[in-house]
């Protein structure tokens, strides 16, 4: 094999040299410098001399055990560079010290370093963020939950209480009514009636209005449309009003334009608008006149509840809807407006309001609704007569009554039996049942709320066994899902209590007439 | 004078560097500059009762998931520092594996713990029952912050007595 040429050589040496920067030097046992080859000042280190001691200029020498080759890879040194350290013992216990320049590959190897570590902090600082936010979803959802639970407590709760309230009121007002008709009651115990009347009125629109508020926070205001006799639904609302009005001194018009006899409409939710604006036309109004009217066009009922009061400033015109918040003239919750808004939004409506301080207030509201075609002229096919009695002799009529409140049975026997109708008596499901299907009275009021048996099971107990009788539901619960319920197990009709007793005995006409 | 070698180690960007420099030069930077290989200082400290004690501090480059330390930068230390990112409990247990690596290289030195970016309390993940844990394998602990500075000199004069105790 042939050797290169020296020359060559001698190149390739300097092209090494100039590339690495060697600095070899050769130190004794304690560390002084015997001989040295390089240029001590690339590393950062002053010139030295042969014999110096190079201890404090080479700390990394101190304590390192130098036994055998080591290398130290990328040593800093005093001038911030870097070099390969490479110390070799021999076996005069010298030591032979060479530097590599590492400076390019260290530069080189720093920024690869620099933007992986970067990465993995920003990857662990990315992950813990994500956790935290997975923790926090889940707070808030369980939060949620909670918040939804509690939302839905107080909603049973407030369904509840309404429940428990409407049945002495039923009481309250029944017996009321009852006084108030009484040809023996005195001109002052009128009044005093009508205090009382007024009262409970007032207690039972609180109650509604509580009721509705909770089912709006809860998210469960529901639009339930089903065929509705509008021209009832009118009378029903001058019945109820013009009197008001009348006690307010208040002139009360109706207007119905052209309107169907039934649609497709929430008869219960459209009752809980018109009563909340007409009861508050007639509160706010000292004098003048509160209007109804109704018009139908195009699949679209238009209502409008106007009055002479005092108006609604501009400032106020937002903020009359919110819930709890009244003007300062009159007391209240201030829900009324509130719940009529959501209720009008429920049933895809448009709710506005025209009024201006001084000039009194019109609110109008327009609903979607269909026609219910072919129906326009159901009535009863026997005519009733002007107190709600059929032409049918109510003496030979039965009526069970199924009710657990002693009162309300004592109550709603003596409207009955002053109406001419015999009566029968029930207090539990159970009771009721078995009373029906011995007895067979023309009709039964089921009370739905009773113990034993819920009325809802003897409903449908009855129906089972082939009972055909007319049932009519009386109950404390106001929401649309017990009415559907009642329906569903068999009842023909569903009354509310407090009870309209004048209503009561139309209806009990009107099927026992059917019969 | 007594001359002793000492090793910061810990997982990358936990602040050995910033330490070092705290300690020998009480500078703080808040940049990150990783380091590659090795820097050596040295700091000469009063030990009472023992007179001066020169300390040869190696910072050595930090560890992650693919480095590990080089067994040529840990021969002939005396004491090693152990170094935890208060805010990265990840790096607890690097420095109990880093521990595990030490004994195996060293066999018997003197350890401290140093918990650093004290100064970071709201961003803690390290918990008291970690640190109680770390303590009870023998460890004495500093929480340091070499951004204020707290804490940092007691601990290294902790180790130098514990160097010179021997």
């Amino acid at each position: 094999m042939s050797h290169l040429p020296a020359g060559f050589l001698r190149k390739i040496r300097a092209l090494v040299v100039q590339t690495t920067h060697p600095l070899c030097f050769l130190l004794d046992s304690k560390h002084c410098l015997k001989m040295a080859m390089g240029d001590f000042t690339y590393y950062g280190y002053s010139p030295c001399k042969p014999g110096e001691d190079m201890g404090e200029r080479l700390p990394f020498l101190i304590a390192l055990q130098v036994t055998d080759p080591i290398v130290l890879r990328f040593m800093e040194t005093p001038n911030q560079g870097s070099a390969h350290v490479h110390i070799l013992p021999d076996d005069n216990d010298n030591i032979l010290v060479v530097f590599i320049d590492a400076n390019e590959q260290k530069s080189n190897q720093a920024k690869i370093q620099q933007k992986a570590n970067e990465l993995t902090l920003l990857h662990e600082q990315q992950c813990k963020l994500m956790q935290a936010m997975r923790l926090l979803e889940e707070e808030l959802e369980a939060k949620i939950i909670e918040a939804d639970e509690a939302n839905q407590l107080k909603s049973r709760f407030i369904a509840n209480m309404s429940h428990e309230f409407r049945t002495p009121l039923t009481s309250i007002l029944g017996f009321t009514s009852r006084l108030k008709q009484d040809p023996q009651t005195s001109l002052k115990q009128h009044q005093y009636v009508a205090g009382l009347e007024s009262g409970a009125k007032h207690l039972l629109e609180l109650v509604e209005n509580l009721l509705d508020q909770s089912q709006i926070e809860a998210g469960t205001l529901t639009n339930h449309p089903a065929p509705v006799d509008l021209g009832n639904v009118f009378d029903e609302l001058e019945k109820e009003f013009q009197p008001l009005a009348e006690d307010h001194r208040l002139e009360f018009r109706v207007i119905r334009s052209a309107i169907p006899d039934r649609i497709m409409l929430d008869e219960l939710r459209f009752k809980q608008i018109m009563v909340n604006l007409l009861g508050n036309a007639i509160k706010f109004t000292d004098e003048g006149m509160v209007g109804l009217s109704a018009s139908w066009v195009d699949d679209e009922l238009t209502i409008s509840v106007s009055d002479t009061g005092p108006g609604i400033a501009d400032i106020d015109r937002e903020r009359i809807f919110d819930a709890f918040e009244r003007l300062e003239t009159k007391p209240g919750t201030g829900l009324g407006l509130s719940i009529v808004k959501h209720l009008v939004d429920a049933m895809t409506g448009e709710l506005t309001l025209d009024s201006s301080p001084g000039k009194g207030s019109r609110f109008e509201i327009k609903l979607p609704a269909m026609r219910v075609h072919g129906a326009d002229n159901v009535q009863s096919e026997r005519p009733i007569d002007k107190i709600g009695r059929s032409s049918t002799s109510p003496i030979a009529v039965t009526i069970l009554v199924a009710e657990d409140e002693r009162c309300i049975m004592n109550l709603m026997e003596s409207v009955l039996h002053e109406a001419g109708y015999k009566t029968l008596s029930a207090t539990d499901g159970h009771d009721a049942v078995e009373v029906a299907l011995k007895a067979h009275p023309d009709l039964v009021l089921m009370d739905l709320n009773m113990p034993k048996m819920d009325g809802f099971t003897a409903i449908k107990a009855l129906r089972s066994k082939g009972f055909s009788p007319p049932i009519f539901a009386n109950s404390a619960w106001s929401s649309a899902e017990h009415k559907s319920k009642a329906l569903e197990a068999g009842c023909n009709e569903y009354l509310l209590k407090p009870m309209d007793f004048p209503r009561l005995l139309e209806l009990i006409s009107e099927y026992i007439g059917k019969r | 004078m007594i001359t002793k070698k000492v090793c910061l180690l810990g997982e990358f960007a936990v602040g050995k560097t910033s330490l070092a420099d705290r300690f020998v030069r009480h500078t703080f930077s808040e940049k990150y500059l990783t380091t590659v290989g090795v820097k050596v200082d040295t700091k000469t400290i009063d030990v009472p009762g023992k007179g001066s004690v020169k300390l040869v501090i190696w910072d050595i480059n930090g560890t992650d998931g693919f480095s590990i330390v080089e067994k040529n930068y840990l021969r002939g230390a005396s004491g090693v520092i152990l170094v935890v990112d208060g805010t990265r409990r990840e790096t607890l247990e690097s420095a109990l594996k880093l521990k595990q690596t030490v004994a195996n290289i060293l066999g018997e030195c003197s350890i401290i713990g140093l918990l650093n970016k004290a100064d970071l309390d709201s961003q803690w993940e390290v918990s008291q029952a970690d640190i109680a844990d770390f303590r009870k394998s023998g460890i004495q602990i500093y929480e340091t912050s070499a951004k204020s500075g707290v804490n940092v000199n007691s601990a290294f004069e902790h180790l130098a007595q514990m160097l010179v105790a021997k």
